[in-house]
């Protein structure tokens, strides 16, 4: 790899870019919407994890599915690409580490991903499908294409 | 943060860590509105008493039960045992897990199967979702119960009357 291509960094077609920031965003927004419109049975889904305490379990349950709208939205418009392709990032990753802690501990629940009530069940194939998430939000984050929107 | 020709460069780790910011700051904004204007509010502080049970119904808190009479969305039920001089919330149907047959037999034509239900009792989670399990075999599909007892509820600003009404005719407003 020459020097000038290191430093321009990975640079995708146009027509792939895009298509990630629509699979990654719509995911996003998608999987925020149920949450939104009932945080009560989010923070159950939440609490099923025996991870957060009593003072964090609420604000969270309150605050992350917005801020999967936010950053799907953004993701999905190109606006501050990516900052939200880094919050992406950085979302999933903590939902692989909470699935990692219920794998651990035998936890049988579902994963409140998308549904509040119901949904797949916490386990090796929601982690795979973390992990293509995460590193597709990985190659937008480092992504140079000159795409600025649609 | 800018190139030698004066441009920004949108690539520097800065420039995406002040798009992060700025991003969770409207999420932020947006959130705070979102739970301050939609009501019922979920209370920051969670009473995980209430998640450690698996009683298979949504818990919720007195102040939001209080939220949800005054719009009047829920219909209340009282699971306590029937006691004369006990205080009662205005309009809510008895039936309790001692006399659930009769009880409901009583007040079945007042409970439409489509309208949603909130039970409450006398704090006891586990009993008060063993009458909503009766509740949801008898076809009630939308059943959320209350944590806490007629004391917190009045203190959340529920309404209390007593001495209670004869009959359900006349207790349900």
């Amino acid at each position: 790899m020459s020097e000038a291509v290191a430093k321009r960094g990975l640079i995708l077609p146009d027509y792939l870019e895009l298509l990630l920031r629509f699979l990654i965003g719509g995911t996003f927004v998608y999987a925020s919407l149920d949450k939104i419109l009932d945080p009560a049975a989010f923070a159950q889904a939440v609490s099923h994890y025996r991870i957060l305490g009593a003072d964090v379990l609420h604000p969270l349950a309150l605050y992350l599915p917005w801020l999967e709208l936010v950053a799907g939205l953004a993701m999905i418009m190109g606006f501050a690409r990516r900052g939200a392709a880094l919050l992406i990032a950085l979302m999933t990753a903590m939902f692989m580490a909470a699935i990692l802690a219920a794998l651990a501990r035998d936890l049988d629940i579902s994963c409140g991903c998308f549904h509040t009530k119901g949904g797949h069940a916490v386990g090796l194939s929601l982690l795979l499908r973390d992990l293509a998430l995460l590193a597709a939000a990985v190659i937008l984050l480092l992504n140079r294409g000159t795409r600025r929107s649609f | 943060m800018t190139s030698s020709r004066g441009k920004i460069n949108l690539y520097h780790p800065r420039h995406v860590l002040r798009e992060a910011a700025a991003l969770l700051l409207a999420t932020l904004v947006l959130a705070a509105l979102n739970w301050a204007l939609r009501p019922p509010r979920l209370p920051l502080r969670a009473d995980l008493a209430s998640y450690e049970l698996d009683l298979g119904f949504p818990v919720t808190n007195a102040a939001a039960a209080v939220a949800l009479y005054e719009d009047n969305s829920h219909i209340f039920i009282d699971t306590r045992p029937a006691d004369p001089r006990a205080s009662r919330i205005p309009g809510a149907f008895p039936i309790s897990q001692a006399r659930f047959e009769e009880d409901l037999r009583e007040v079945y034509d007042f409970l439409p199967h489509e309208d949603p239900l909130l039970l409450f009792g006398d704090g006891n989670l586990l009993m008060i979702s063993a009458v909503a399990s009766r509740l949801q075999e008898r076809g009630f599909g939308d059943i959320t119960l209350m944590s806490g007892d007629l004391e917190t509820w009045a203190g959340a600003g529920g309404a209390v009357t007593d001495p209670p009404a004869p009959g359900p005719e006349t207790r349900h407003e």
